[in-house]
């Protein structure tokens, strides 16, 4: 315990920080990434144009379909022969990201449709163009319903990117891997990259918490409701 | 007063499929008149007022509104305006809808001047002030910073009045805009529509509210089958003994 303590972790840790580096960097781009792929596939779906449809639904329906790891081994060693060739990063966020966006097109379909056509139809009686209804009503509203899966998508994003380790990016299980052909200490290496991965999912977890309550108006919040502020107390004198 | 009505409905066609909601309505509007559409669920009262509105394209048939043809028939064939002049036209005979439909991410007071600063182009602080006045009038100036979730159904009512009224409109088309309130909201409702047609609003209201229609009507249109049976002053349609009997039983069957 006392080597785990004093040894090993000021001797190693900075080095499986770095690789935490690199597994942040590849979430948060692939996760960008993926949420604009995301809602194009999803807008260009509800279009209703059969041309546009089918292809999209193709896209989701085979990277729904083939492993995350299969998909990042074609896409690092297959491209280069059609001379496309990407580093293992770059690879990584690709692939991700393209993995990303066919689920979370789903994601954004659904919250979409899942909201009444009748604020469409006010929108459009008043002489609203669709593309204003769609960014002013009914997008904000889509994607504040869909904020808490796709911070589910990313929380698991987190720990999927340690498959990029497979086509050799220096992330953080990667780096745990060299830390442990070096030492042979697999047991106390493998503990430290489970705890980095666990507090980095922690933390989002509770960031995607903080913007669902942010993006909630204040009479709607979990935890503030019961004290009265100036609206609830209006509320309630409105009511009786 | 302009002589020159501010809706012309002929021939007016709409089916889904097979089933043939309207089979040619002629209706014709004057400025300032309002008009009650009645009639039994099914009859095609609803669908009449939305492809006024064009929220349902018709099948045939021409609507004039407010002088400009929005849709005709050339050579048998149904033609109608673009878009976009469409939506100009739109934004001047706004809907109020039976579900209110607020848009439920914008306050009373963004609810409002929606309309205004996005398709009218109106300076946003002007478009606030007039808000103001236009919600102090369907009493709702204490409400302005309130979500629509947190208003009774009578109150995300009458701020839909309000959002069709900050159009500054030439007609509003109201689809029972009571039916899906608690009866003790329906008043405040009806008071609001009823001082609007004393300010002389020109409205197509469709309603089951037979009381509210005899008192405020200009013309009642008996609507059923896909057109319009009979329409005349209310007392000619509702006082008489009815001379048409499907008339006289939708009559009987509302009193009770």
């Amino acid at each position: 315990m006392y080597d785990f303590l004093f040894v090993l972790i000021p001797k190693y840790f900075p080095f499986l920080l770095k690789g935490a580096v690199v597994t942040l960097q590849l979430s948060v781009l692939s996760m960008a990434l993926g949420i604009l792929i995301g809602l194009a596939v999803a807008l260009g779906r509800l279009a209703r144009r059969p041309w546009l449809d089918w292809p999209l639904r193709c896209y989701v329906e085979l990277w729904r379909g083939v492993p995350l790891v299969v998909q990042l081994l074609v896409i690092y060693f297959t491209l280069p022969q059609i001379g496309l060739t990407l580093s293992g990063f770059w690879a990584g966020v690709l692939g991700l990201s393209l993995n990303l966006g066919a689920y979370l097109s789903e994601v954004f379909r659904a919250a979409i449709l899942s909201l009444d056509k009748g604020q469409r139809e006010a929108g459009l009686s008043i002489g609203m163009s669709r593309n204003k209804i769609y960014l002013r009503v009914i997008l904000p509203q889509a994607l504040k319903i869909a904020i808490p899966t796709v911070g589910g998508y990313f929380i698991s994003l987190l720990k999927d990117s340690s498959l990029v380790s497979f086509i050799a990016v220096n992330e953080l299980l990667r780096h745990g891997s060299i830390v442990i052909a070096n030492t042979f200490l697999s047991m106390q290496v493998y503990l430290m990259v489970a705890i980095i991965y666990f507090v980095l999912s922690f933390v989002a977890a509770r960031g995607v918490h903080w913007i669902e309550q942010r993006l909630t108006p204040a009479h709607l919040r979990t935890g503030t409701r019961i004290n009265a502020s100036p609206i609830s107390s209006k509320l309630t004198e409105a009511k009786s | 007063m302009n002589a020159e009505p501010i809706l012309q409905i002929s021939g007016l066609h709409k089916a889904y499929g097979d089933s043939k909601i309207l089979r040619g309505v002629d209706l014709t509007v004057q400025r300032g008149e309002v008009i009650f559409l009645i009639g039994p669920s099914g009859g095609g009262k609803s669908t009449l007022l939305r492809c006024i509105n064009f929220l349902e394209t018709p099948c045939a048939g021409e609507i004039t509104f407010t002088g400009e043809r929005l849709c005709h028939q050339d050579n048998q064939i149904y033609q109608q305006v673009d878009e976009s002049r469409l939506r100009m036209a739109r934004s001047k005979m706004p809907m109020v809808f039976q579900q209110f439909n607020l848009f439920s991410n914008r306050t009373v007071l963004e609810n409002v001047i929606e309309g205004p600063v996005h398709v009218l182009r109106r300076p946003r602080q002007e478009a606030i002030a007039e808000a103001r006045v236009i919600l102090d009038k369907v009493g709702l100036s204490a409400r302005l910073d309130y979500y629509p979730d947190q208003l009774s159904g009578g109150q995300r009512q009458r701020v839909a009045i309000a959002r069709a009224l900050a159009m500054k409109p030439e007609l509003i088309l109201f689809d029972e805009p009571t039916s899906a309130l608690d009866p003790e909201l329906v008043s405040g409702v009806l008071d609001t529509i009823r001082q609007l047609a004393q300010e002389g609003m020109t409205m197509i209201i469709v309603t089951h509210e037979m009381n509210f229609a005899r008192k405020l009507a200009d013309r009642i249109c008996f609507v059923a089958d896909g057109g319009i049976l009979e329409s005349g002053s209310p007392e000619q349609l509702l006082a008489t003994p009815a001379r048409n009997s499907r008339i006289a039983s939708f009559i009987q069957s509302m009193q009770h």
